[in-house]
């Protein structure tokens, strides 16, 4: 038989993503998960392998996915979502499929980019970074600087703070951190790493131009510098799996951490496209099959564009859920 | 149907309200008696009990078993049934069952892997698995001793199918879909009754959302002490709600 695997967050582009690869093997029936019924991902797989999933947040979310696992015999599980990843982390060995995620310490360091920047500031270039209170005042700042949620995903709650009253005004509130602005080039480094950690490839691009927070145009990026950073996070945080390690560089045009998304992203297919198919090699991972030493990637560009999946009206599921709305 | 079905989380599964497979002093591994297990099944509110216990060819209880149970006064909102709980011995699907059982429902066990030559253990069967037999030949002997079995006594009762997969080291990916599918369709054809066993737990060979195409699906405690009538975990009763509620015919 094939294994089962269950990707959820199939709305999001990472989950297509995801869900793409794993369908171009013929060793894997691939089921997709969304909160929403009108999730684009459900329909690039075969009926009776879609699947209405309870919103991550959810108090009984990971219950329904231990069910959900054993009623369909899912052998493995892709979870595309943030919110999602913690609670299954924590519950990782009751969820009877293999999770195909970081350990919980690795998603927990990466949530909380305080606790990030504390961890990797020894090892690599990190900008100074202060928890907003007695710290951060006693820093020396050259204004702007960042002032951003210690936890949480995206630009939300992201701020430029241009004098030190405005610093001080904020308080003491260690739900934020200040830090130091990197006026360099921004990269996406998509990085994969074996059970035993190592490293396996770390694929540096652009997101040159970006839509609503995903990247629609973007190429990959051969520089050793960028690989061999993003390969210090990887190791400083223990990653197995995959992660998206962001950097900016500084003054100096070193590269810097800005944050880590623990999950696969969703300019993933790039990635895939320059020759690393990180959601195959996760999957191979989850399975306990050997990684191998290093898989080389080559420079390619992407545009994207939306695509549509005709179906017919009846075979639409339902949910109370919506993953987006007209407000959002 | 399925949007009638109990919420998630609710554990008042309509099959919840039977229990097909609760063992009592005749069995030499039980505790409590036939009193006793009747008894807990009221108490649970049971609709329908099936009292069976451990046989072999040798046994010779059988008609004692039935007579004590019939002796029992039953209460009136309870159905008890009977059976007798037996393994199948060989890759033709034989099963260690006394002569003379009549209808009386057969709960068919993998306790034993059913070799060429007779009931392999777990363990003789891994050794001859790292001798050289290959693991599609071993899962096909499994399927082809389940097919006949149920094939040579139709209206049987199957208690954990496939729960000697583990304890021989296969898994799932060690069966094909296409056997999956004829166990299902073999099932229907025989009018073959599967169990969902509390104490075993959900097969991966079959995984229940492909068990549901079976018409006949009970649920089995498996009890060996009256206190475990009826009782059913979590772990079982919300795979299985999820697998009833999951029916992409039905919207819910």
């Amino acid at each position: 038989m094939a294994h089962r695997v269950l990707v959820t967050g199939a709305g999001g582009p990472a989950g297509v993503a995801v869900i793409r690869s794993l369908l171009k093997r013929d060793d894997v029936e691939v089921f997709a998960g969304d909160m929403d019924g009108w999730a684009s991902g459900l329909y690039l797989v075969p009926a009776d392998r879609r699947r209405i999933l309870s919103p991550g947040k959810s108090p009984i979310f990971v219950d329904e996915l231990i069910a959900l696992c054993a009623a369909d015999g899912i052998d493995v599980l892709f979870s595309t979502v943030d919110v999602e990843l913690p609670p299954l982390a924590r519950r990782r060995s009751e969820l009877g499929a293999v999770l195909a995620a970081p350990t919980l310490d690795t998603l927990e360091t990466c949530l909380d980019k305080f606790a990030l920047a504390v961890r990797c500031a020894p090892l690599l270039r990190t900008p100074i970074t202060h928890l907003v209170g007695p710290a951060s005042t006693a820093a020396e700042w050259d204004f702007p600087i960042i002032v951003k949620p210690r936890s949480g995903a995206g630009s939300r709650g992201v701020r430029l703070v241009h004098s030190r009253a405005d610093l001080d005004a904020l308080g003491d509130d260690d739900s934020l951190i200040a830090q130091e602005l990197l006026p360099g080039d921004e990269y996406s480094v998509d990085v994969i790493a074996a059970a035993d950690g190592h490293v396996v490839a770390a694929v540096p691009r652009t997101r040159t131009r970006v839509d609503s927070g995903v990247s629609i145009a973007g190429l990959t990026v051969r520089d050793p510098e960028l690989e061999a950073t993003a390969t210090a996070v990887a190791e400083a945080i223990g990653l197995t799996g995959v992660a998206n390690v962001q950097l900016r560089r500084d003054t100096n045009g070193v590269p810097a951490l800005l944050e880590v998304n623990p999950r696969f992203p969703g300019a993933m297919p790039l990635t895939i496209a320059a020759g690393v198919d990180m959601p195959s090699l996760a999957l191979d991972l989850a399975l306990g099959l050997d990684l191998p030493e290093r898989a080389e990637f080559r420079e390619i560009a992407n545009v994207r564009f939306l695509e549509d999946v005709f179906v017919d009206i009846a075979e639409i599921l339902h949910s109370e859920n919506a993953a987006h709305t007209e407000d959002d | 149907m399925a949007a009638r079905l109990p919420a998630f989380g609710d554990n008042r599964n309509p099959l919840a309200r039977s229990d097909y497979h609760v063992h009592s002093t005749f069995s030499d591994d039980a505790v409590s008696t036939l009193a006793e297990n009747i008894a807990a099944a009221e108490a649970r509110r049971l609709e329908t009990v099936r009292l069976i216990d451990h046989v072999r060819e040798s046994t010779t209880w059988v008609p004692e078993f039935l007579t004590a149970v019939a002796a029992e006064e039953i209460p009136e909102q309870l159905e008890v049934i009977t059976g007798v709980e037996a393994k199948m011995m060989d890759v033709t699907g034989r099963l260690d069952i006394p002569a003379g059982l009549g209808d009386l429902t057969v709960v068919i066990a993998d306790h034993q892997f059913p070799g060429t030559d007779g009931p392999w253990s777990p363990d003789e069967t891994k050794s001859r698995i790292g001798r050289g037999l290959s693991p599609e030949t071993v899962m096909q002997m499994l399927f082809d001793a389940y097919f006949a079995a149920m094939r040579g006594r139709p209206n049987s009762q199957l208690a954990h199918p496939f729960s000697i997969v583990d304890k021989i080291g296969l898994g799932r990916m060690d069966a094909t879909e296409d056997q999956a599918v004829e166990f299902v369709a073999v099932a229907v054809e025989t009018n073959t009754t599967v169990e969902v066993n509390q104490k075993w737990g959900v097969s991966r060979v079959l995984p229940l959302r492909q068990l549901l195409a079976v018409d006949r699906i009970v649920m089995a405690s498996d009890a060996h002490v009256a206190s475990d009538v009826g009782r059913y975990d979590r772990e079982v009763l919300q795979p299985l709600a999820y697998a009833q509620r999951i029916d992409p015919r039905d919207r819910w």
